[in-house]
């Protein structure tokens, strides 16, 4: 996970990763798209790939770069246990609103 | 811990250091602001009971420059503790507060929660601000379960070789 994070925690690389989410493509495309040098796209693919975010995949004269859904799957699913205590927490402070409510009804009640 | 899937809780990273969860709820901004600033109120909500985690200690001196800290317990073991100072108090609507996270003593987080009244009901705001991505992710991590607690140590670990 501080792979993932850490790889995409750099805006190139989110950018790469965006682009590829519409399918596989070569260095050069990728760095035309992006504006930026075929060095840097390969040093930030590199990157990619040892946090198993890309794939590569020769097909033909090219060798295209394919993203890999596991690791963003892992992050989503991070993020989900995250959400999901907040959501604990404010099922929880439902129980205590209508108990605050409550308890204002009856006071008014008593003012009455 | 039931599944719901009809909460309404949403949770966004709006940039690489923040933190945004948003949530209605059925009762005015004044309760909802007594349920989020009052010690007595937080104890119940705070550390949720159906993910096996109880909070034992919630200090909160609420008013400008007082400070909070809360500690969460889990299987009889405490958590690292969350703390910091209230900056801003506008009842009922807004407030603004410090939030430092044990593992992270010099990378305190600005919290602003909002509450907004509509048809007597309210939407939370709770937008987080991190001093770098690997704090915010490490306070992800926090919630997690025994797994991703070890996650939490990489990433102190990692923090720590980057200083």
């Amino acid at each position: 996970m501080v792979e993932t994070f850490a790889a995409l925690g750099e805006a190139s690389r989110l950018r790469i990763v965006e682009l590829l989410r519409a399918g596989p493509r070569p260095v050069g495309e990728i760095g035309e798209r992006l504006g930026l040098r075929q060095p840097q796209v390969s040093k930030h693919l590199r990157v990619l790939k040892q946090a198993g975010l890309v794939e590569m995949q020769p097909r033909a004269q090219q060798r295209l770069y394919e993203l890999r859904a596991a690791p963003l799957r892992e992050l989503q699913g991070w993020l989900e246990r995250y959400r999901a205590l907040w959501d604990a927490r404010f099922v929880a402070l439902d129980d205590v609103l209508d108990e605050l409510k409550t308890k204002e009804k009856v006071a008014h009640g008593r003012k009455k | 811990m039931d599944a719901r899937n009809d909460d309404g809780t949403t949770l966004e990273l709006p940039s690489d250091r923040e933190i945004l969860i948003t949530r209605s709820f059925a009762a005015p901004a004044r309760l909802v602001f007594e349920a989020i600033s009052k010690p007595e109120h937080v104890r119940r909500w705070w550390a949720p009971r159906s993910l096996g985690v109880s909070l034992v200690v919630c200090e909160i001196d609420f008013r400008v420059g007082g400070r909070w800290r809360y500690v969460m317990q889990r299987n009889g073991e405490n958590l690292p503790s969350f703390s910091g100072s209230f900056l801003e108090i506008q009842p009922p609507t807004r407030t603004v507060q410090t939030e430092v996270f044990e593992p992270f003593p010099d990378g305190g987080a600005q919290v602003t929660v909002t509450l907004a009244e509509a048809d007597g009901k309210t939407t939370m705001s709770n937008r987080s601000v991190y001093p770098s991505q690997e704090v915010r992710d490490a306070v992800i991590a926090s919630g997690m379960e025994k797994g991703m607690r070890e996650s939490m140590r990489q990433l102190t670990e990692v923090v720590a070789s980057l200083a």
